[in-house]
């Protein structure tokens, strides 16, 4: 009896088990990058100097069909340098980085740590929040009972934890510049933290210890008046453009350039914008002169002498839900007359190898007729949407470096610099209502730009100088 | 093995059977469903990737696209609806892939699966790939469009649901094993008591029975049990009450053939023996006659008496000439005790059995001998008839009062040793009992140490 049982258990077990067939040896492909990167490496030979590729003075395309129209008459930039292929990683901001930057933006003045609640902080708010699991939620809230109680123990756990490291008694902590090590549930591993006020400024800064989630930059100088010159009327800076007597844009320069050298690694000003705080009526309606004036710069790294593109919009996308998102390093500093206003540093990157020195391009002609054939392509407007016209104006087409991100790696921010073909310009969206009303705005690969207001450049067109392919600075790919 | 163990065991057996068996087959068709859909859902997948890229690229590519264009634009179609997964071939070749292995190395462009657009599932250094591919043509040009799905979380998945599957089959198999065992040794406990029970009666208990509690089988197994040790005690105890009647029987001949036998002894051997004259031989003829016949009878009565049911003869008897007969039958005994009778009747008949009667007031007489010391000077005995009352006293030693009520117990003796000294057996007081109780007689004893004693019989109205 039992051997019969034994022989059952066996033959269950055999069933039951996954049984996985032999595995094979994998026949492997090569990716598209790496077929990419074995086509565009070119080893010159010592004799020989680099040549850049030849252009035309300008570049000139129309297109029309309806609904698009496309008008090109752009300047054209080349780097007289090879341009290299480099791996990349969003490593954040080494820490002595940070003390040098933390050193510049405080200038001087004393800027504290987040207060920390006392113990007897803590034990009012564990009181106030055991207080309120025996009440239900607030009124106007979609919370559920269970969901309420869940987020006040969620708040209460935090408050025990902070409770351990709480000092007794009110504190001042000067911040030196040193990061914090954190952990937060929305990461997806811990991370360095710095954030920092004083009376006139604050500074906060995220950075990315594992390449694995963004990282940023940003600081803040306060403002006597109004909020910010984010989300401003925001004009290129020509001589056109008038500027009040306190705003000088050369000693803004300096400034801007200061804080570039701070950095340690090669940036440059890539455009300067005018920023100020008229309204047009776009936005809600309201109409009023500008009274605050201050100066954008837009700035870029550079990679053995060669710049990156520039995305004027710190928006990005992933094109599947579990993909971390990564948006092309952006760096930009707003300055007024009383000196650096803000400071927005995304998603810095950091070079790990260089792949290759000098990368074998296509030709500008081969990339124009790409480029041409592409544009109605990419800016494709269906025909249920013909209330909607698309203006692309093209302005410059640069020869840059773009990050594309590595392919089949969700979780890590990893990636190459490559060279491309830019196409800075305007797309302009126009919807037409039936009312005969039309609303116009910019878009940047279909999104909206931050600013509505908004008249400066953005990527139109990015085409991969090696392969011919297109890129989605947004994606990464 | 026990009863309760060998049903555990078959039970168990069973349900591990029908557990396994059912678990496996849930299990399997739960793998089978979750790699279908996931099959499904790859096989739909690759189709749109096909159908929507070769439609867009169809779309836009014009015969005059100079080869870089023609690769841009392809790669841009490909990308606009692909993903990770995804791998555009041509010739063998990659032009845009996010794998790192070659799909065509497993589904190659020649096979049925490939014309079909029929997922492929593969291994991979510890991965499980579904595979897609199916062909599209842009123009005069094919390419192979592959879908390369990584399904090892789904066979992770069934794998843990294996374990899962296996862990609950254990469980439950454990926990029905462990309720059968409790439940059949529940059940069979009243099947223990019953042969406890049965021990106890077979070692003489025959009151002992089981208590029914339930109304299935087993309370039925009780009540027919129960109702057997009724029939075996009842049985038992006739078979013990006959037993006693024929010992008492036995017992109650033998005991009163000692009388009569010393008479006829006397008799026989003084015929045999000495000179005597015709009238002293008829006389001892005759009494040997009487006696004999008298014993004859009184075998009969005592048989009817000990061992049937029977009521005993009554007739109406004139009472002198039984107390004559008895003080005949008696006179021998009480001539060897050295006891003198004496006889007082003041009735003249009564109903009662003759023979049975004379064989109570023998034994009341022979008694009343016995009661004496054997070197009393004095040794009277009464015997009177009042009314339907029979009396027989002495001035012996009398009878404890304590134990006075047991003196008509079968095989009592007050004292042993002298009884057996004298022969006797203890039932001839029993023997007055049963002959006054089949009468329907009363009777009463008065007694007192070193007084004497007087027995009184009252037969009934």
């Amino acid at each position: 009896m039992k051997k019969h049982i034994f022989i059952i258990l066996l033959a269950a077990l055999l069933l039951l088990a996954a049984c996985q067939p032999t595995p094979d040896e994998p026949v492997v492909l090569q990716k598209d990058q790496d077929l990419m990167i074995e086509k565009g490496s070119a080893t010159l030979p010592p004799e020989e100097s680099y040549t850049p590729p030849e252009v035309p003075k300008r570049y000139r395309f129309d297109y029309q069909d309806g609904a698009l129209t496309i008008h090109a008459d752009a300047e054209i930039v080349v780097p007289s340098v090879p341009m290299p292929i480099v791996n990349v990683r969003a490593q954040g901001i080494p820490q002595e980085t940070m003390y040098r930057l933390f050193a510049f933006l405080s200038n001087g003045e004393k800027l504290l740590l987040p207060h920390r609640r006392t113990k007897s902080e803590i034990e009012e708010a564990i009181k106030e929040y055991s207080e309120m699991l025996n009440q239900t939620p607030p009124e106007g809230s979609d919370l559920t009972q269970e969901e309420f109680e869940y987020g006040l123990n969620l708040e209460l756990e935090s408050l025990k934890e902070e409770y351990k490291t709480a000092p007794d008694v009110d504190e001042e902590r000067i911040c030196d510049g040193t990061y914090e090590i954190q952990r937060s549930e929305w990461e997806p591993s811990e991370y360095a933290y710095l954030e920092a006020y004083g009376n006139n400024r604050d500074i906060v800064v995220k950075s990315s210890i594992n390449a694995d989630s963004q990282s940023w930059l940003r600081y803040y100088r306060r403002l006597k008046g109004f909020d910010a010159y984010e989300e401003m009327h925001t004009v290129p800076l020509d001589e056109t453009v008038v500027l009040p007597d306190d705003l000088d844009a050369v000693s803004a320069a300096e400034q801007v350039q200061d804080f570039l050298n701070t950095i340690g690694e090669p940036f440059e000003i890539a455009a300067v914008y005018r920023v100020d705080d008229a309204m047009d009526g776009s936005t809600d309606g309201i109409v009023r002169d500008a009274q605050h004036y201050a100066l954008r710069f837009d700035c870029r790294r550079l990679v053995n002498g060669v710049p990156l593109a520039v995305c004027a919009s710190d928006s990005g996308y992933s094109d599947e839900s579990y993909t971390t998102m990564w948006r092309q390093e952006r760096l930009c500093l707003i300055v007024d007359a009383d000196g650096i206003v803000t400071v927005n540093w995304l998603d810095p990157l950091t070079m790990t190898e260089t792949v290759s020195d000098s990368s074998t391009l296509l030709s500008f002609d081969k990339m124009t007729g790409i480029a041409e054939k592409m544009l109605p392509i990419v800016y494709y407007i269906p025909s249920s949407e013909r209330e909607t016209t698309q203006e692309i104006g093209v302005r410059s087409v640069r020869l840059e470096l773009v990050r594309v991100r590595e392919q089949n790696n969700a979780k890590e921010l990893k990636g190459m610099l490559i060279p491309a073909w830019v196409f800075y310009g305007t797309v302009q969206l126009t919807e037409h209502y039936a009312s005969g009303e039309d609303f116009v705005y910019y878009t940047t690969y279909g999104m909206r730009t931050a600013s509505p207001n908004y008249e400066g450049e953005e990527i139109v067109l990015c085409i991969n100088a090696i392969d011919g392919t297109i890129i989605d600075p947004m994606l990464g790919y | 093995m026990k009863l309760y163990q060998r049903i555990t065991l078959l039970v168990s057996i069973v349900l591990t059977v029908v557990i396994l068996a059912v678990s496996l087959s849930l299990l399997l068709f739960a793998k089978n469903t979750i790699l279908s859909l996931s099959t499904e859902q790859v096989q739909r997948k690759q189709k749109t990737l096909r159908t929507s890229f070769s439609e867009m690229a169809n779309y836009y590519a014009r015969s005059d696209d100079s080869e870089a264009v023609h690769n841009s634009l392809i790669k841009l179609c490909f990308n606009r609806f692909s993903d990770q997964s995804s791998v555009l071939m041509r010739e063998g070749k990659p032009v845009s892939t996010g794998v790192t292995i070659d799909p065509s190395a497993y589904v190659g462009p020649d096979s049925e699966a490939f014309s079909e657009g029929t997922p492929v599932a593969v291994t991979v250094q510890g991965r499980n790939l579904l595979i897609a591919g199916s062909s599209a043509s842009v123009g005069t040009e094919s390419y192979s469009v592959y879908v390369v799905e990584d399904i090892t979380d789904t066979y992770a998945r069934i794998r843990r649901m294996a374990w899962i599957f296996a862990g609950v089959s254990i469980a439950a198999i454990a926990l029905g094993a462990g309720a059968v065992t409790l439940l059949v040794r529940r059940s069979t406990k009243p099947i223990t008591a019953l042969s406890g029970v049965a021990k106890e009666i077979a070692d003489g208990a025959y009151e002992k029975r089981v208590a029914v509690r339930t109304k299935d089988e087993i309370g039925t197994l009780g009540e027919d049990f129960n109702r057997m040790a009724d029939a075996v005690e009842t049985k038992i105890s006739e078979l013990s009450e006959r037993n006693e009647r024929q010992r008492l029987f036995i017992g109650g001949v033998t005991h009163e053939f000692k009388t009569p036998m010393t008479g006829l002894i006397l008799h026989t051997g003084l015929l045999r023996r000495a000179n005597l004259s015709e009238d002293e031989r008829d006389a001892s003829l005759a009494h040997i006659e009487s006696q004999t016949a008298w014993l004859e009878r009184l075998t009969q009565n005592l048989l009817k008496l000990f061992t049937s049911d029977e009521e005993i003869e009554l007739e109406s008897v004139r009472i002198p000439e039984l107390l004559e007969t008895v003080e005949e039958g008696v006179a021998p005994k009480l001539k060897e005790k050295g006891a003198a009778l004496t006889v007082q009747c003041e009735t003249d008949t009564l109903v009662l059995n003759p023979d049975l009667m004379h064989s109570l007031l023998n034994n009341l007489i022979v008694n009343a001998a016995n009661a004496y010391d054997a070197d009393a000077s004095e040794k009277p005995i009464v015997l009177s008839v009042t009314g339907r009352t029979f009396s027989v006293s002495d001035r012996g030693r009398g009878i404890p009062k304590e134990v006075q009520d047991r003196i008509f117990e079968p095989f009592f003796r007050v004292d042993k040793s002298r009884s057996k000294k004298q022969g006797g057996s203890g039932l001839g007081l029993a023997l007055v009992k049963t002959i006054a109780d089949a009468h329907g007689a009363t009777i009463a004893v008065d007694s007192e140490p070193g007084k004497g004693t007087t027995v009184s019989v009252v037969l009934p109205e």
